[in-house]
């Protein structure tokens, strides 16, 4: 969604006062689109309380240049310049009158991500879950325009964020919708004496954290290339190392997040706070599983879990997050 | 009498069967000249779906090319095509051209080589041979086609994420512990970045990388290839974001920032003209979905995906004159990569596509492909396989005349397809 500003300015020129005052106060011009993108077909019509239109010769132009004329020709429609370009549009009335408008295209994006950990080199995007923060930026283009000093006027679900909004408030930083739910960030931009110049909204919806498992090589490091459970790779030993990353767990929390760790079919631990876990050759055949939870934030957690075969067959199993299947009630 | 008769007849007959002759060279003719002349304008009237295993386009004729077999090395291939054609304007009055298919190659026939068994923190291609590093071991090896592997270092450096080729002695190593370093291999003299390096490309002359700052989100720095070269690496600082999810790739004049994806979440894509600081971002690609961009190296095209829920789709976007051509081929924009120019292009295309979402489950490690590689020409529309239905994910694709390197991702392995003589 592209949002857009339209400078209209309308100039009348009369060779009376009297038809002078009447004509300022009695022909409008406007757009539909309102703010017309780059490129967007544009309807624009003329409306009048004071004079009988659809009985006037009306002649129009673009940038000086004849485009139509006809008795009562009230609309015509055009396509929007490009960004950065305007089309001024003159209709003549009569000799009655004249009026102007310029149409000149602005847009603004909004960019948002979610202050959420993922791994360092991950080339996809945070993502928001329940009680994490949302991080947004506007970049307005306003061609030949001054950018600075406008006025950013943020609204989520069509209510005013009063204190985020404000002169050069281009960046903000907001709760992320509640989980499985989501709302519709909104912005108007305006330029310093109030005119809006454009506005754009976006909607955003909150996942739930996720935990995916790796394994930890000693000479390659983390194999984050090749979750377990997406590939079957042959290895020689089914000693491992496995860690769990957490996708999608607040970012200030990922210091304080708590794991728990089962391995089952061979012995049982329990370990909180350690990320990754040692299988052994002894346990050839276990499972292993972990659950990641933030004290911080009672919604953020999840779990995984994962079976080892033996060295000729590891094929592998993995159950997904939020959709926990206890290994043990597997049949290998 | 008789003998006047049969003369007549036979005389018929081989007239006949020289007029037939000339009429069937005539349309073989007209057949070749149609195929040469799959240009520019013959793709903004009418539209190819790259729907077989070799298509160009004849003019918005639809035709069916007899199928032909030549061998890959996994057998051989079967190759055949189709056309049909459609132009539509899209919602900001931009002319989008699905390119529909047609026929005509010329047959090609490509080795397929494992150049490196295990993981490679990267490489680069030369005209006959490729500088690699392994990453186990941070050691540089040179493969020359020819089954051949000889080490160029003996030093280990352990701890090795990626590397990148400054040129054949200046690499860029990116490690998990330690700051990054640039070192010279020919004498072993290395200079330490103390900055933490996120996302790397590269020019001819300078190195870019993304590095976190104070505001939580990212700096984008620029190191010219001059000062590697005199030892005397001072970063420049180009632009700053206050988010952090970005991508880059640096060509020659400019630098495109685009949105890190997330399944059929809006994404955007921006030029940064010049390298500097106080340019102006350019917009090349705004809300779409799942958005990975992938720019000519000259920057006048533009390769990106999008993915939603019909699946994936490839653009081509030509940065002069803003035209979109919709492409058939189905696949992600990072695993194609370009020429020497804008001309042609070359992307693994996965066989079949996982039922979840992407590319986050794919780049998660989740989910992978199984590959086949084609060139297409960026101006016609021709296409054609060079490696078919391969068990290789394949990525980091690099193109050298008659060489072209790829990683599959799954394992790390560096692979080559190389053109039989």
């Amino acid at each position: 969604m592209r949002y857009i500003f339209i400078s209209i300015v309308v100039i009348l020129l009369n060779t009376s006062s009297v038809v002078e005052a009447a004509s300022f106060n009695s022909v409008s011009i406007s757009t539909v689109p309102e703010y017309p993108k780059p490129g967007e077909a544009t309807s624009i019509s003329l409306q009048s309380y004071s004079y009988e239109l659809q009985g006037l010769p009306i002649s129009w132009y673009l940038n000086g240049v004849f485009f139509k004329e006809g008795i009562g020709l009230t609309k015509i429609s055009l396509s929007a310049p490009g960004l950065g370009s305007a089309t001024s549009v003159k209709a003549q009335i009569g000799n009655i009158t004249n009026t102007t408008l310029e149409i000149r295209p602005t847009t603004v994006d909004i960019l948002w991500e979610a202050d959420t950990s993922t791994p360092k080199y991950f080339l996809g995007r945070a993502l928001p879950v329940d009680s994490s923060n949302i991080h947004a930026v506007a970049i307005p283009h306003l061609g030949n325009q001054d950018a600075t000093n406008l006025i950013y006027k943020w609204y989520i679900n069509g209510r005013f964020l009063k204190n985020l909004s404000g002169a050069n408030r281009n960046t903000i930083v907001t709760s992320s919708p509640k989980l499985y739910d989501d709302y519709f960030l909104s912005l108007d931009i305006l330029d310093n004496s109030g005119r809006t110049l454009g506005s754009n909204g976006v909607k955003i919806h909150s996942t739930e954290p996720e935990v995916i498992l790796y394994n930890i090589s000693p000479l390659l490091g983390v194999i984050t290339y090749n979750a377990l459970g997406a590939a079957t790779i042959q290895e020689s030993s089914i000693e491992r190392t496995v860690l769990a990353v957490p996708y999608y767990f607040n970012t200030p929390s990922i210091g304080n997040l708590s794991y728990k760790w089962d391995i089952f079919n061979a012995e049982y631990i329990q370990d909180i706070g350690v990320d990754s876990i040692t299988i052994t050759d002894a346990q050839v055949g276990a499972g292993v599983s972990v659950e990641i939870t933030n004290p911080e934030a009672l919604l953020q957690s999840s779990h995984t879990a994962y079976r080892f075969k033996n060295y000729e067959s590891l094929h592998n199993d993995t159950y997904g997050n939020g959709d926990y299947q206890s290994p043990f009630g597997s049949s290998e | 009498m008789e003998k006047r008769k049969i003369y007549i007849i036979t005389t018929i007959v081989i007239l006949t069967m020289l007029t037939a002759l000339a009429l069937w060279y005539a349309y073989i003719i007209r057949q070749e000249v149609s195929i040469g002349q799959s240009s520019e304008l013959d793709l903004y009237n009418t539209t190819q779906e790259l729907s077989g295993r070799v298509s160009g386009s004849t003019g918005g004729q639809t035709s069916e090319s007899s199928t032909t077999v030549f061998g890959t090395p996994y057998g051989d291939t079967v190759v055949s095509n189709t056309s049909t054609n459609e132009t539509v304007t899209n919602q900001d009055g931009v002319l989008e051209t699905n390119i529909l298919a047609t026929e005509a190659y010329i047959p090609e026939s490509w080795s397929l080589l494992q150049l490196h068994q295990s993981a490679t923190a990267g490489h680069l291609t030369e005209d006959d041979s490729v500088l690699f590093i392994d990453t186990k071991t941070g050691t540089l090896l040179e493969n020359t086609l020819d089954g051949e592997t000889t080490n160029m270092t003996t030093d280990t450096i352990p701890n090795l994420i990626k590397s990148y080729f400054i040129d054949t002695n200046f690499i860029l190593l990116v490690k998990s512990v330690g700051a990054p370093i640039i070192i010279n291999t020919s004498n072993d003299r290395v200079q330490t970045l103390y900055d933490t390096v996120l996302q790397v490309s590269q020019t001819d002359n300078a190195i870019y990388y993304t590095t976190p700052n104070a505001t939580r989100g990212i700096t984008l720095k620029k190191i010219s290839h001059e000062s590697v070269k005199a030892y005397d690496v001072k970063p420049e600082t180009v632009w700053t974001s206050n988010l952090s999810g970005w991508l880059l790739q640096a060509t020659s004049a400019s630098v495109v920032l685009t949105q890190k994806a997330s399944y059929n979440i809006p994404g955007y894509s921006y030029l940064l003209p010049g390298g500097s600081n106080k340019a102006t971002l350019t917009t090349l690609v705004q809300d779409a979905p799942s958005l990975i961009t992938n720019i000519s190296q000259d920057a006048k095209s533009l390769l990106y995906s999008t993915v939603d829920n019909d699946g994936i789709h490839l653009y081509l976007k030509n940065l002069v004159d803003n035209t979109v051509i919709t492409l058939s081929t189905k696949t992600l924009a990072s695993k194609c990569a370009w020429g020497g120019d804008s001309s042609t292009f070359y992307c693994a295309v996965p066989d079949s596509l996982p039922s979840s979402t992407l590319p986050d489950s794919w780049y998660k490690g989740q989910v992978g492909f199984y590959d086949s590689l084609w060139r297409i020409n960026a101006q016609s529309g021709d296409a054609l396989e060079l490696a078919g239905a391969t068990n290789l994910d394949i990525i980091d694709i690099q193109v050298k005349d008659s060489v072209i390197t790829f990683k599959d991702k799954t394992d790390q392995s560096l692979w080559a397809i190389v053109k039989d003589l």
